[in-house]
């Protein structure tokens, strides 16, 4: 009969069970104390998977902030000012106004002069030579840089964000180098994890591959974090963070082939189920100029 | 994305529960919604809050909304945008309770509908503790037991994380939920203090 109650314990976690079996299965817990642990252990694993639920949703509802901040900002302001902002150019009409009614009566009472046509030299008459002050001064450029190409260091910088959990990889409880340099990366000594890392572990290779690529971009050596991302995107859990931050490294490289870099963003962005889509669309958006 | 509109709440409720592509719809429909996210701007600035808190409180919310439709909790007493409301009200009076506690609160009273975010959230100790305990799970296994308690099928893991097969997929969320069912057992005095707590 004890091994029924062990069955129910998801059902009475989850309250499925009816008043009258649940009450049951209390009575069974406080005479059971195994039965009340392994309830306890139910319930604190679930509370985990929540949290990791957790994580995962919060990065899903940064990235629709990510993707539009823009309009949203804009349509709140206007939802929340437009008042504001119809009274004072009401205000500034009747400045304008009241500004024009002034100059216009002092105009008429101002003597006469010679009419500009008056004042205007006839083809007989020389023409003092005064410097033209737009023939000497050059007029600033109101044309935009169009062929500037963009900067695509800074924009690989500023759609680089660390992931989350990527310095949560092993818990404090040895002195192997990961652990180390996970507190060193988590600590932002991100020299210190590559020298930690300098030779990868037998174990979490892949785990130790992720936190020297990304200390590697921390510290400004982008061929050395792209090296890493490449070798993540070969396999494994982690390839499609190689993929996008191996763009993001070689975006901001120096030298490196830029439109082969395009294509691999071009490719990230228009895979719906990359978990990067999102970024790598907003910086496409930015490194590809519009016609 | 293309804005999709759930023409009533049992269209929103299927999609937020669907698969990955219909999930990710809903998700936007939130955003897009001039409801939900300036409603809860505009509830917040109305009570002094910035644009930012809104964001957080927006964010805590969908969270504890999300958590309640996956787990069954919503019973369809109200319509899901009114349940939405009522819990972005509690969270906005939570966040000023956690990050305000000068402000004067006594007037301040909590929605008469939707539960209120101590009687669904872990509490901020039991959190911490737990924390704690996840980081010796590994970042992999965090990734795929998240997605699984978000009900996502082994095909969308797969594909999103990259694995060759469902089976794979399958077999390596086994072993994460195995490693971390092994780390609670390993730690009987966290489960002790936790015994009693929320």
């Amino acid at each position: 009969m004890e091994e029924n109650w062990y069955d129910l314990i998801e059902d009475y976690h989850q309250n499925r069970l009816t008043k009258s079996l649940q009450a049951q299965f209390e009575a069974a817990m406080a005479a059971d104390q195994e039965l009340a642990t392994a309830v306890q252990e139910r319930r604190m694993q679930w509370d985990m998977q929540e949290l990791l639920a957790e994580n995962v949703l919060r990065a899903q509802i940064r990235q629709q902030f990510l993707a539009q901040p823009g309009p949203r900002e804009k349509n709140a302001w206007s939802a929340n000012n437009w008042k504001w902002a119809g009274l004072l150019l009401l205000l500034l009409l009747l400045i304008g106004g009241i500004g024009f009614f002034i100059f216009s009566n002092k105009a008429e009472k101002t003597p006469e002069t010679p009419s500009s046509r008056e004042l205007l030299p006839t083809s007989s008459q020389p023409v003092a030579q005064t410097p033209d002050p737009d023939s000497t001064v050059p007029k600033p450029s109101t044309a935009m840089p169009e062929n500037r190409p963009p900067d695509f260091r800074r924009l690989a910088l500023a759609s680089y964000r660390i992931p989350n959990g990527v310095s949560d990889i092993r818990g404090p409880v040895d002195n192997t180098a990961i652990t180390l340099a996970n507190q060193a990366f988590k600590a932002k000594n991100y020299r210190h994890v590559v020298e930690l890392l300098t030779k990868l572990p037998d174990e979490d290779v892949q785990e130790a591959l992720l936190l020297r690529a990304h200390a590697q971009f921390n510290t400004g050596d982008y061929a050395a974090a792209s090296n890493d991302f490449s070798a993540l995107e070969e396999a494994g859990i982690y390839r499609r963070d190689g993929e996008w931050f191996g763009v993001l490294s070689r975006l901001a490289m120096p030298g490196a082939d830029k439109n082969r870099v395009k294509k691999k963003l071009d490719a990230i962005r228009k895979q719906a189920s990359h978990p990067y889509q999102k970024q790598a669309a907003a910086l496409w958006e930015q490194i590809t100029p519009s016609k | 994305m293309k804005n999709i509109f759930f023409e009533d709440d049992a269209s929103l409720l299927t999609a937020l529960q669907g698969n990955e592509t219909e999930r990710r719809q809903a998700l936007h429909h939130f955003f897009e919604n001039p409801r939900l996210l300036p409603w809860v701007i505009r509830h917040v600035r109305l009570q002094g809050g910035s644009e930012q808190d809104a964001k957080d409180v927006f964010e805590e919310s969908f969270i504890v909304f999300e958590r309640q439709l996956r787990t069954g909790n919503f019973r369809g007493e109200s319509s899901l945008e009114t349940y939405f409301h009522g819990i972005a009200r509690w969270q906005w009076l939570a966040f000023r309770r956690k990050n305000r506690p000068t402000d004067d609160l006594s007037k301040a009273e909590g929605p008469a509908e939707g539960p209120s975010p101590e009687q669904i959230f872990i509490s901020e100790e039991r959190r911490v503790m737990l924390q704690d305990l996840l980081t010796q799970v590994g970042a992999r296994c965090q990734k795929l037991i998240g997605l699984f308690q978000l009900n996502y099928s082994m095909r969308e893991i797969c594909e999103m994380v990259g694995y060759a097969s469902e089976q794979v997929a399958a077999n390596e969320v086994h072993a994460c939920r195995g490693k971390l069912k092994k780390i609670i057992h390993q730690h009987p005095e966290c489960l002790e203090v936790l015994k009693n707590r929320t």
